[in-house]
């Protein structure tokens, strides 16, 4: 079986440095790293990741906006994202929910246990 | 050339020579020409000034031995070269040779030269010379000269204009070029020259002048003005004349004046204009002639005008037109012009064929000739002759082959063939218009006389388009429509003027005419303007034209036909109205007994809905037909003995078989003459009237049975009465029982046998009564009859088979019953009523007499219940005497009735009210009943009663009042009660109105019962809606301010449904507030349901703030998860150990660790300030400060950080006093200038300055960073609103800092803007109120102490310097006053320290002078000597102290302290921290300001070396060994001197307000250690340490 390879967007940099490792360490995947929605998106087309872990709060195009976007693309719109946010007031949840993503992902995140809960969200075998 | 000398003279001296020499260079030099020398090989051996410049050399020297060739060209040079050979060869000289010389630089120039042999003594060439002098410029200006003589020869030779020259004095022709030549037609120009310009002319120009005067005038003209131009006739050589225009100009030609002529020949161009000329003329003719034609009204003068255009025109001597008259076979003249202008001479009729007209016209064909005498139809030759005619033009005007009439002309000179074009043209429009005319005039004919009938007529004539639209009409007509004149009529539509009701048949009638064809009749009414209506009849019938359909209508007004319709409508409706109004019955009929009429009365007794109906009828065809022969034998008696019948009685039969009893008169009817022509008749029923009679013989009858029969026998008297007037057999007469049974004591025995009663009197119990006719007339109180068979027996044999049922009724009730049958022909209802009226006038009897058995039968237990009535109930006289007295009034009132009875009642009434009983016993004689009515008694034992009385009055059997009955109850139970709700009402009431909650209650069906004011005043209630309790509008009203109506609705419709239920819930109004609405039933004691009750609360505050913090919250939470995250990701893999392998990257996790905490506790500070900043409880210590040592302090904490960014950082200082909380200002501005830092480019500056206002000072820091949006120049001062969100990542920012700015500026009564430009910069201000001016200023900053000594001996000042130098003191001497002035203007010192051995040391006038003159009138001065003065000697001399001799430590330093402080050494900082590398820090710190610390680990040290020590600052950790901060200060307090120790307190704990107070001691400070960079507590403690110093010297001055 090939690498699973996983988009991380994220605007943090630390954040984004620490999942990157924390994917690659624990569960040897290959992480692609975006800055912004925008992107993302690009890479996303350009790799054709297995799936994107995709921030919420970010500049100019959010979470939600870039998943709505990628929805819009047929090239990529089959590729599963999971939230990983910061945003965790009920009325947000229920937000993400109806947005239709694969799963939602809570910061912070026990870098040991990441690759395990995106795995678990896609049903991903080990 | 003179200067050539001959240089033979051998026998000359040197000396001479050199002179001769160096006068001919000084000539040569002088000369402006070129001069040189050359020897035989042409090398210049000599050449002037002159020559070196056009060389270009500075020394003529220099071109010797030099050649042509280095100057010039080659080709020049070669070309010098072979002269100068040749004059060498030859002796020849060449003069003035002009020639171009050509230099390399491809500057030419002309030159003329003159070259000539040198020769020796022996006459031997040695050389050449050369002079030539620089042509250029005449060169140039003979190129151009001969260039332009050029340009004019080419024009001159080649131009198409004939070009010649004259010359004076006598204006010759002297040249001419080929075109001039060529125009003359001269054989070449020679044969003209020396012609005078008027031989080529002749003799006379066209204006008639002489061409030899007007030739010299023109030519002075042109020689006065420079140059003239005119028309002239030439005459050629061959004699031909030609048109032409001339141009003179003057010129000059080698100094010479001369005149040139262009001659253009204008022959063609002339002819060709005379052409245009006579064409336009025609095209004006023909044009004038349509213009008249066209808008001639009639033909006459239009023809006239015509031949007047054509005489001016064509110049005719005159023009004619004639007409041909059909008729009469003439031409008839109609219009003359020119010459003759009569058209009645002997040319007005001229027959067909006959002259030259007549001819014309005969023949269809024009005659034309320009030469008249010789014209064979002309006919008077002689008269031509005399009047010098020429030329005859005569056309016939014709149209189709017809020919109409003639236009003829004469004219002195002959027509051209345009002209004939033109008047052809001419004849043609005149025939056309002839012909128009004559049609015209045809039409306009018939047309006025028939216009001339519709317009005299009486009747309305219009024509009308499919529209409606009038296109004619006559005067009726506009009469009709109400118009004044036909133009208000003409293009209007009729529908202007017909009246509404009549618009649509109108229409229709219009539509169908148009389309069908038809001819319509119809009345309509047509408004005049006034609003009066004329009716008018209108006959309207299509019409097709060429203008499409129209329709013709006439109308007629039949106004006076209407009025007479409806007077006569009238009068017959007002006879009709009279005949049909009176009780009599009236008719008229004819001869033959037909009916001509009737009134409705008769109508009716005929069977007639409708008068009308009758005519035309015969009697045997009306419902009388059976009498109709008695009625036509007396209606023939009348007519044929023509006398009235008059009042005769007659029965007539009604179609139901009832005979009816009429009084007739019939009279006979006449018409105006008196013949008699039918009858005319009237009658009146009079059976009503005979019935009447009959029944008052029945009703004395009944009256007598009542009188004379015992009470038992009139049943059955009556009875037998009413069977015989009603001529039945059979009937019963019972009445209706106490019981409701009904009785019958008399029935016929037929009647018994039916009912199976074998008694004499038969009892029938109401529940047995069944649906029996009887029954039923008794139950329903309504007579019933019947002629059918209705009663069978049991054996199947029917007895009854007509009958009347009549109950007996008196005053609505029902006493008894009547009831007749079997009567051998059917009952009417005529027999109903006869037994109705018997009924009637028995029933008041029959009552009076069932009452009276009844009333005794009944007294004995009324008067029971009166005595066991639970009420009292007392009779009494109408004098108010008490006449009976039953049980309930003794209960009630005490008394018994023996008591009682005859005792006045006001026994019982309270004197108050005794008026009032007095006005019921009036009441009650006047028969009136006192309705229950509330008052007080009086028992037998004095207490009072509160009772409800009713008083009735009391009546004998004869209807007389004769007392009172009063019912009285005692209620004193319930108006308790009664009281008790109504205190409940009010407090329920009063607890709404005052309750906070808004309170609607609604019974079950959601009326309102109650609001309020509450409730009104939150949905803005109107007053009358409350006051008039509409719930309608009320719930209108409401939901109009809802944000979701339907919701509310439904809610209110889910509660209807659900009246039980209790609810709470929240609603939105549009305006933004929310109300908690509770509801619950309102229920009773037993549960049972009365309506609803709603609570309204307005929460909008509260749900507002519950919004804010839920979105600060979130905010929050995401801002603190951020750090977090990366924080616990780096930890989590280091703990893991996972990154083993990989240290940098281990590396790189601590550091994203690292630098995620510093983010989160800035974060966490700055939250947490913004929160206590916005709650108020950061408390503000506000001190006196220098607005520019806040600056000062701010702009040193940034420093760094600008340094780092590359930025400058300018502070212009502004002082000012403030009271603020100095800490909080310099956060506020590190703030602003912070942000200004990460948001400047590198290489830009930050502008820190202040200015001053009115009562406020205002902070700027600009910067040139990219500029803040429009949009976001507010939110920014919101929290987490940065301009953009990837801002606090990329500059670090918590987002909190200008929300925590703002706060500071406003809570400092201040405020915060920012004024932007995007792209140069933006810059942020604030405010901050200023101190007023009284307010000390409290300064710092104290530097090292400086002493100025001044001694004569200079050993004096050393041995001060000795003492002071190693505390840090800087001393400097002088050894005079003046000296001494000078230094202490320059610098003030701290102190001046004066020897005695100075003179004048004793004067305080020296002293004074000092401090006056150096401006020092604050530093204090030392006395320095022998022994001390005493104080007072001191200070009179102005001195602070005195230091005795000699000096050293001892004797300086005691005084030097107390006048100056703490001298000894730099400043004392107690510290007491018990983290040694935190206190080594510090302590370094505070070394570096000279400063001297002591450190102590515990609190319990602190405070025990804290006395010896004496510091001027103390800084405390809060949390110590042994003893924390708070029992240090605690311990210091107790100390006189060191309660007021500054202080600085430096701790990890965020200290709150009671903390800081329990912590205080002199002037303190608190610092955060998390919060304050090493710099900052630097800037801040030493800050405080100077003040502290500084202040210790002035208190000590003071």
């Amino acid at each position: 079986m090939t690498k699973r390879r996983i988009l991380i967007v994220d605007d943090e940099d630390d954040i984004r440095e620490v999942a990157q490792i924390s994917l690659e360490v624990t569960a040897g995947w290959k992480v692609l790293t975006a800055s912004s929605g925008c992107e993302g998106l690009k890479i996303a087309s350009e790799a054709k990741p297995d799936a994107i872990l995709l921030d919420v709060m970010m500049p100019d195009l959010d979470g939600p906006s870039t998943f709505q976007k990628l929805q819009a693309d047929p090239a990529i719109r089959h590729i599963p994202v999971v939230l990983l946010t910061a945003k965790l007031q009920p009325a947000d949840q229920k937000r993400f929910a109806e947005l239709g993503v694969a799963g939602v992902l809570a910061k912070p995140f026990d870098p040991l246990e990441l690759a395990g809960q995106v795995r678990d969200t896609l049903h991903w075998l080990t | 050339m003179t200067i050539v000398q001959d240089i033979a003279g051998q026998e000359r001296a040197d000396e001479a020579l050199m002179e001769e020499r160096h006068l001919l260079h000084t000539l040569m030099d002088n000369l402006p020409d070129v001069i040189y020398f050359k020897d035989r090989e042409s090398r210049f051996t000599c050449i002037n000034k002159a020559h070196a410049r056009l060389f270009g050399l500075v020394d003529p020297a220099h071109a010797v031995g030099k050649t042509d060739f280095d100057f010039f060209t080659t080709e020049h040079a070669q070309e010098a070269y072979r002269d100068e050979q040749e004059i060498i060869r030859t002796g020849q000289p060449i003069v003035g040779k002009e020639e171009k010389e050509t230099w390399p630089d491809g500057r030419a120039t002309w030159v003329s030269t003159t070259k000539m042999p040198v020769r020796d003594a022996n006459g031997n060439i040695i050389g050449t010379f050369g002079v030539s002098h620089d042509v250029t410029e005449r060169k140039r200006a003979e190129a151009a000269l001969q260039d332009s003589d050029e340009k004019y020869r080419v024009l001159y030779e080649s131009s198409r204009d004939a070009i010649m020259m004259l010359a004076p004095p006598d204006w010759r022709f002297t040249a001419g070029n080929p075109a001039a030549v060529a125009l003359f037609g001269a054989r070449g120009e020679r044969e003209f020259v020396a012609a005078a310009p008027w031989s080529l002319s002749p003799e006379y120009q066209p204006d008639g002048e002489l061409s030899s005067v007007k030739a010299p005038r023109m030519i002075a003209t042109a020689m006065e003005r420079g140059s003239h131009s005119f028309e002239w006739t030439h005459k050629k050589f061959s004699g031909e004349e030609f048109f032409a225009t001339v141009v003179l100009t003057r010129m000059i030609y080698r100094g010479q004046p001369l005149l040139q002529a262009t001659v253009s020949d204008i022959t063609d161009r002339k002819r060709a204009k005379a052409e245009m000329a006579e064409r336009h003329l025609l095209a004006t003719l023909v044009a004038e002639v349509g213009v008249a034609l066209t808008q001639a009204e009639s033909l006459r003068p239009a023809l006239q005008q015509c031949a007047e255009i054509l005489v001016r025109n064509i110049g005719a001597a005159f023009a004619r037109v004639w007409t041909v008259n059909e008729k009469e076979n003439v031409l008839e003249l109609q219009a003359s012009a020119g010459l003759y202008t009569h058209i009645d001479g002997g040319h007005a009729r001229v027959p067909l064929g006959k002259f030259k007209i007549g001819r014309i016209a005969e023949s269809g064909e024009p005659h034309l000739t320009n030469s008249v005498l010789t014209d064979s139809w002309v006919g008077d030759p002689e008269w031509a002759r005399r009047e010098g005619m020429v030329a005859f033009a005569g056309w016939p005007l014709k149209v189709e082959g017809r020919v109409l009439g003639v236009v003829a002309a004469f004219a002195r000179q002959p027509l051209t063939e345009t002209t004939l074009q033109a008047f052809a043209s001419v004849a043609d429009s005149l025939a056309q218009f002839i012909k128009r005319k004559r049609a015209e005039e045809t039409l306009r004919e018939s047309e006025e006389k028939y216009r001339a009938l519709i317009e005299t007529t009486g009747t309305g004539y219009v024509i009308i388009d499919t529209q409606g639209r009038v296109i004619d009409a006559n005067p009726e007509y506009v009469r009709l429509a109400g118009r004044r004149a036909l133009h208000e009529v003409l293009g209007h539509r009729i529908a202007e003027w017909t009246a509404q009701h009549d618009l649509a048949r109108t229409a229709e009638a219009v539509r169908r005419c148009a389309e069908l064809g038809l001819t319509r009749n119809f009345e309509i009414e047509n408004v005049n303007g006034d609003g009066k209506c004329t009716p008018i009849e209108v006959n309207a019938t299509v019409v097709v034209t060429a203008g499409g359909v129209r329709i013709v209508a006439l109308c007629r007004d039949i106004t006076e036909r209407k009025r007479a319709e409806e007077e006569l409508y009238q009068s017959r409706q007002m006879l009709q109205t009279i005949l049909d109004t009176i009780p009599q019955r009236v008719f008229w009929k004819d001869r033959n007994l037909l009916y001509l009429g009737c009134n409705r009365a008769l109508a009716i007794d005929a069977g007639l809905k409708d008068p009308a109906e009758i005519i035309g009828k015969n009697d045997y065809e009306l419902s009388w037909g059976g009498s109709a022969e008695s009625h036509c034998a007396d209606d023939k008696l009348v007519m044929e003995q023509e006398t009235p019948r008059l009042n005769f009685d007659e029965q007539l039969s009604r179609p139901d078989g009832s005979q009816r009893w009429l009084r007739t008169s019939k009279l006979p009817l006449r018409d105006p003459e008196g013949k008699v022509i039918g009858v005319i008749g009237t009658y009146e029923d009079i059976t009503e009237r005979k019935r009447v009679k009959a029944q008052l013989v029945t009703h004395a009858r009944i009256d007598g049975i009542f009188l004379s029969v015992p009470d038992n026998e009139i049943y059955h008297e009556i009875l037998k009465l009413v069977l015989d007037e009603m001529h039945s057999p059979l009937g019963l007469f019972g009445f209706i029982d106490e019981d409701g049974g009904l009785e019958v004591p008399s029935m016929t025995r037929e009647i018994m046998r039916i009912c199976q009663m074998p008694g004499k009197t038969a009892r029938f119990p109401r529940e047995t009564w069944e649906e029996s006719s009887w029954a039923r007339a008794l139950k329903e109180r309504r007579t019933i009859y019947s002629n059918e068979p209705s009663t069978s027996t049991p054996d199947g044999h029917i007895h009854i088979c007509r009958h009347i049922s009549l109950p007996v009724l008196f005053r609505g009730e029902a006493l008894g019953l009547l009831v007749v049958a079997n009567k051998e022909t059917d009952y009417t209802q005529v027999d109903v009523r006869a037994l109705d009226d018997i009924a009637s006038h028995v029933a008041p009897i029959l009552s009076a007499r069932l009452h009276r058995q009844r009333a005794e039968a009944t007294r004995d237990y009324l008067a029971s219940i009166v005595e066991f009535s639970g009420d009292a109930i007392i009779g009494k006289s109408l004098e108010g005497v008490i006449r009976t007295w039953n049980a309930g009034a003794e209960k009630l009132y005490g008394y018994t009735a023996s008591e009682a009875v005859g005792q006045p009642v006001f026994l019982l009434v309270p004197p108050e009210r005794r008026k009032e009983v007095e006005d019921f016993l009036n009441c009650i004689k006047r028969d009136e009943r006192i309705e229950p009515h509330e008052t007080v008694r009086i028992a037998k034992d004095g207490g009072r009663i509160e009772v409800s009385v009713t008083i009735s009055p009391l009546k004998n059997a004869s209807g007389e009042v004769v007392g009172a009955s009063t019912v009285a109850r005692d209620i004193t139970a319930r108006k308790r009660a009664e009281q008790d709700l109504s205190f409940k009402t009010a407090l329920l009431e009063a607890e709404s109105e005052t309750a906070i909650d808004g309170i609607l209650v609604v019974d079950k069906t959601d009326h309102l019962l109650l609001v309020n004011r509450q409730f009104a005043r939150m949905l803005d209630v109107p007053e009358e809606v409350i006051r008039t309790k509409d719930d309608k509008k009320l719930i209108e009203h409401a939901l109009t301010q809802l944000k979701d109506p339907d919701a509310f609705l439904e809610r209110v419709n889910y509660l209807r449904s659900h009246e039980s239920e209790k609810t709470r819930d929240e609603i939105e109004f549009k305006d933004g507030r929310v109300f908690d609405r509770y509801s619950s039933p309102l229920q009773g004691s037993m549960g049972e349901l009365y309506g609803r009750i709603w609570y309204f609360r307005d929460i909008t505050e509260r749900s507002e703030l519950a919004r804010m913090k839920s979105e600060l919250v979130s905010v929050v939470s995401h801002e603190l998860r951020t750090p977090l995250t990366s924080i616990r990701g780096a930890l989590g893999l280091l703990a893991a150990g996972l990154l083993r392998s990989q240290p940098e990257k281990g590396q790189r996790m601590l550091e994203i660790a690292v630098s995620n905490t510093d983010r989160l506790v800035r974060l966490i500070n700055d939250i947490l300030d913004l929160e206590r900043l916005e709650s108020g409880k950061m408390n503000m210590e506000k001190r006196t400060c220098n607005a520019a040592d806040l600056m000062t302090q701010a702009a040193d904490s940034v420093r760094d950080l600008a340094d780092k960014a590359g930025v400058t950082l300018s502070v212009s200082l502004h002082s000012a006093r403030l009271l603020v909380d100095p800490d909080r200002i310099i956060q506020a501005l590190i703030n602003l200038i912070s942000n200004a830092i990460k948001f400047s480019p590198r290489g830009t500056t930050i502008w820190l300055s202040a200015t001053r206002q009115a009562d406020q000072i205002q902070f700027q820091v600009k910067d040139q960073g990219r500029g803040i949006p429009q949009e976001k120049r507010e939110s920014i001062f919101e929290r987490f609103q940065q301009v953009d969100a990837s801002d606090r990542r990329e500059k670090g920012g918590t987002g909190l800092g200008l929300p925590i700015t703002r706060n500071i500026v406003q809570q400092h009564g201040g405020r915060i803007w920012v004024e932007s430009t995007l792209g140069q910069g933006s810059t942020f201000f604030f405010t901050l109120p200023l101190l007023p001016a009284e307010t000390i200023l409290v300064g710092d900053g104290c530097g090292a102490r400086k002493l100025l000594v001044c001694a004569v001996e200079a050993e004096v000042c050393s041995a001060v310097q000795a003492v002071l130098n190693q505390r840090g003191c800087t001393v400097l001497g002088s050894s005079s006053w003046q000296e001494l002035i000078q230094m202490a203007s320059i610098e003030p010192p701290d102190a001046i320290l004066l020897d005695s051995s100075l003179p004048g040391m004793g004067s305080s006038e020296n002293i004074t002078e000092l401090k006056q003159k150096s401006h020092i009138q604050d530093v204090p001065v030392i006395g320095l000597g022998g022994a001390a003065p005493d104080e007072v000697h001191l200070a009179s001399m102005g001195m602070a102290g005195w230091v005795t001799k000699p000096v050293n430590q001892n004797s300086l330093l005691p005084v030097l302290e107390s006048v100056l402080g703490n001298v000894r050494e730099g400043p004392r900082v107690l510290l007491v921290e018990d983290d040694i590398d935190l206190a080594r820090v510090l302590t370094t710190v505070f070394e570096r300001h000279g400063a001297v610390v002591l450190h102590v680990q515990t609190g319990r040290e602190a405070v025990q070396v804290c006395p010896q020590f004496m510091p001027d600052l103390l800084v405390l950790d809060v949390i110590l060994p042994e003893l924390d901060g708070f029992g240090v200060v605690e311990q210091l307090r107790q100390h006189e001197h060191l309660r007021r120790l500054p202080l600085a307190v430096y701790s990890v704990k965020e200290l709150d307000d009671s903390e800081k107070a329990r912590l205080r001691l002199g002037e303190s400070i608190f610092m955060t250690k998390s919060r304050l960079t090493p710099q900052e507590f630097e800037q801040r403690a030493i800050g405080l340490l100077n003040w502290a110093t500084s202040g210790q010297r002035e208190r000590r001055r003071r």
